[in-house]
């Protein structure tokens, strides 16, 4: 349950992986995942293999971490998002927003 | 010559016979068994005038002569008999077949009528449903259920920009509560400050104390320092009482924007599948019903197409009638013959000058006959040439 995050400054990319429910109780530590990647043109990839709920705030929250991406130059892509999670990223138009790598 | 003249009835006779059996339809043995009779009679028949001719030729006698008469009586009427019986059956025929045709014709106005009627209805639900697609005033289920779409579409939108913005707020919070947190440690160093101080003060005291009278106003300011030394933690105290309060209302503050950022999703995305099937199976029964609509398009016209052809069938009946009429120029020839008897069998004197007479009236009557015969013939053919097709 939770979050995690693996750093790889040399390749300038970062993956954060979000296990169980993705809701607004991980606002702080999904936050402190991201706030510290200062690096030009970093590449996350949001890992949500294991993600197994979402509600809108989780969508607030990547929309934020988007935002922080691009003023660094990078970018984002979503990871092997479970069927029930795609439903909700179809439903909020994010595969025209984010690439979503199955 | 007499014996001429039976040998041409015999024929027409027979020629009328198979004439009338192929046009009223009569069965073979029915044909047959006519003809036979014919035959058989008209054999008899020249038998007997035979001979009588013979013995008038011979020697014709008044009882011979009597005899002739009562034969060609008997001729009359069986000619009589038969030629009433079929122009009889002529004319049911000609009033059933117009009767029949009638009706029919009737019948198939009424069906051309209700067709006509049934395409304008299918042509006026076309052009209804090609203007709905085309979007005109009338605004088609497919279009609202657009409409909702998009709006449902514009509704997460919005939750999810509210999501957003209010975890931006709630980190706001986060960071001003850190904030916070630093205040309390720089008022914790303000109290160990005014501790110091306090003692300092207490020190001061008891120096001037030891010095005694020339202390006495030193005494005095020590004691005013540690007065506002006091003070200064007690307003410490205060500082953080209140800041304590404030974190307390920032709480709760986190906690409203906290509801306001969590949306649960799955309603949504529950009527968003609900209309998307919707859509589908409106979009099935709207191309079923435009597939229909245009099928029975077609039916109409192939129907209006057939009832035309129908129509035109009824014109057998001009056939019929024409074929009828030859049929009565039969009958009136049989009658005729009749007539050519009876006048035979009310002569004056069955002598060879009104022999050659009879004989030379039956010729004519022939020949009138076979020219009719020939027209009816060319008319014949012509209907067996025509593009009519008979039920």
């Amino acid at each position: 349950m939770g979050i995690s995050c693996k750093r790889n400054d040399e390749k300038k990319t970062a993956t954060i992986q979000v296990e169980g429910q993705f809701d607004f109780s991980l606002h702080q530590a999904f936050r402190d995942a991201y706030r510290d990647l200062t690096l030009p043109g970093t590449h996350v990839r949001l890992d949500l293999s294991k993600t197994s709920y979402m509600d809108s705030s989780a969508l607030g929250m990547i929309l934020l971490l988007k935002e922080h991406t691009d003023k660094l130059g990078g970018k984002i892509t979503l990871v092997s998002p479970s069927e029930a999670v795609n439903k909700i990223l179809t439903i909020a138009n994010f595969h025209k927003l984010l690439p979503v790598e199955n | 010559m007499n014996w001429i003249n039976i040998k041409a009835i015999t024929v027409l006779v027979l020629v009328l016979i198979m004439a009338l059996a192929e046009w009223l339809g009569w069965s073979d043995w029915i044909r047959w068994g006519a003809m036979a009779a014919i035959f058989v009679l008209v054999l008899t028949m020249m038998h007997l005038v035979k001979q009588q001719v013979e013995e008038l030729n011979e020697s014709p006698s008044s009882e011979q002569e009597e005899e002739l008469r009562n034969l060609l009586t008997e001729l009359e009427q069986n000619l009589q008999q038969e030629s009433s019986q079929v122009e009889q059956e002529r004319a049911r025929l000609e009033a059933l077949i117009q009767d029949a045709v009638q009706t029919l014709s009737g019948s198939f106005m009424n069906l051309n009528d209700l067709s006509t009627r049934q395409t304008v209805l299918v042509e006026q639900v076309l052009s209804r449903s090609q203007e709905s697609e085309a979007g005109t005033e009338h605004l088609s289920v497919s279009q609202f259920m657009g409409k909702a779409e998009q709006t449902l579409d514009q509704f997460v939108s919005v939750i999810v920009d509210v999501s957003r913005n209010s975890l931006e707020i709630v980190h706001r919070i986060d960071d001003m509560m850190e904030q916070l947190e630093s205040i309390f440690t720089l008022i914790e160093s303000v109290e160990g400050i005014a501790e110091q101080t306090n003692l300092l003060a207490l020190n001061a005291s008891i120096e001037a104390a030891r010095a005694g009278e020339a202390g006495r106003g030193f005494a005095v300011v020590a004691d005013e320092v540690r007065n506002l030394s006091r003070s200064s933690s007690e307003l410490n105290q205060q500082i953080r009482e209140h800041i304590q309060g404030a974190k307390g209302t920032i709480d709760n503050l986190r906690e409203s924007v906290s509801v306001m950022a969590s949306n649960d999703m799955s309603g949504t995305i529950s009527t968003k599948e609900q209309m998307t099937a919707m859509m589908e199976s409106m979009a099935d029964v709207n191309s079923q019903l435009s597939g229909g609509v245009n099928e029975l398009s077609d039916i109409g016209q192939t129907l209006a197409v057939a009832i035309q052809d129908a129509v035109r069938s009824l014109q057998f009946e001009d056939m019929c009638t024409q074929i009828l009429q030859a049929m009565k120029n039969n009958t009136n020839a049989m009658q005729e013959l009749a007539q050519l008897a009876q006048q035979l069998k009310s002569a004056d004197s069955l002598d060879a000058d009104t022999m050659k007479q009879f004989s030379k009236a039956c010729n004519d009557l022939l020949q009138r006959s076979r020219e009719l015969d020939s027209r009816r013939a060319v008319s014949q053919q012509s209907m067996d040439e025509g593009d009519i097709e008979l039920f």
